[in-house]
């Protein structure tokens, strides 16, 4: 067997519907690598500025339901990646989602990073934008797998 | 979706618990509900998840979680242990405060275990609310700190 190609895996979860295929495509390539994942939510803050507009809560109240959805995607990819045996750990982080992707990619010295691609589900607008893929992909360290 | 108030109760709320190391830290926490399940079986199940990774989601917070067969609806053991004790947490800090979390076996049964470790999780981040637990005296503290925050 030669080098382990992957390392250490970062997975991006948001709670949204692309999770779970991209949640799968990451645990897959973590099995065949023997890789270890660290799964990642980021509190987007300028999410919560957008929403402020279509709602009455205030903009703690916002973030703090962001926040308990982000756990839950935290949790439930936990629990799928664990009952395969692989290695898991999970963060949350607030920011700009694709600057904390790369400072958690840094800090865990990440050798691949997995997100959902800004088209997964048609209709949907995504957090992690085009834009914001492309700055991700081009300031990366390591590489990066896009799953639709 | 019940509150972790309602999910809590000063039975299961183990104040300043003497332990030098993570497997101490889950046999403590377990000793509440030790009568309820298989207690050996129990922290079998947690220190082989935990090997998996660490449960210590960092600021001093650990939140070890198994499911099992037997639970029908979460239970939760807060634990404060009198030193803090090395966890392996994502923030590699050692951890003081620790959310036992047991939930139900069945795939379609688990969104109130989810749920539960979710409010933990982000009710932790406050440091008011960490702070408020550290200094609590008795287990009613706590319970009324807990409350106070999802109000």
């Amino acid at each position: 067997m030669g080098k382990t190609p992957f390392l250490t895996i970062l997975l991006a979860v948001d709670g949204g519907e692309s999770d779970r295929a991209t949640a799968e495509t990451a645990m897959e390539l973590a099995e065949l690598c023997g890789s270890r994942m660290v799964i990642l939510n980021v509190v987007d803050r300028s999410l919560v500025n957008r929403l402020k507009r279509f709602t009455d809560e205030s903009p703690t109240e916002i973030e703090m339901e962001l926040e308990e959805k982000g756990w839950r995607a935290l949790y439930h990819a936990e629990e799928r990646s664990k009952d395969k045996g692989i290695r898991t750990l999970i963060t949350q982080r607030h920011g700009v989602p694709e600057n904390e992707m790369l400072a958690e990619a840094e800090r865990v010295k990440a050798s691949l990073i997995v997100v959902s691609s800004p088209h997964a589900v048609p209709g949907q607008v995504r957090r992690l934008g085009p834009g914001s893929l492309d700055r991700l992909m081009e300031s990366a360290k390591c590489p990066v797998l896009v799953v639709r | 979706m019940k509150k972790l108030g309602e999910l809590l109760n000063e039975r299961c709320v183990v104040l300043d618990f003497k332990a030098a190391d993570k497997k101490e830290a889950l046999e403590r926490i377990i000793a509440p509900v030790a009568g309820a399940y298989d207690a050996a079986a129990l922290l079998k199940a947690l220190i082989e998840r935990e090997a998996l990774g660490s449960t210590g989601i960092g600021s001093g917070v650990a939140v070890p979680h198994v499911r099992l067969e037997s639970v029908k609806e979460p239970v939760i053991v807060l634990g404060r242990s009198a030193k803090p004790v090395a966890f392996e947490a994502i923030d590699d800090e050692p951890c003081s405060l620790f959310f036992l979390v047991l939930g139900p076996a069945a795939k379609d049964a688990q969104e109130a275990y989810l749920g539960a470790m979710a409010k933990i999780s982000r009710l932790m981040r406050q440091q008011a609310v960490r702070d408020r637990i550290m200094k609590a005296a008795l287990p009613a503290d706590v319970l009324a700190a807990i409350r106070s925050a999802e109000a």
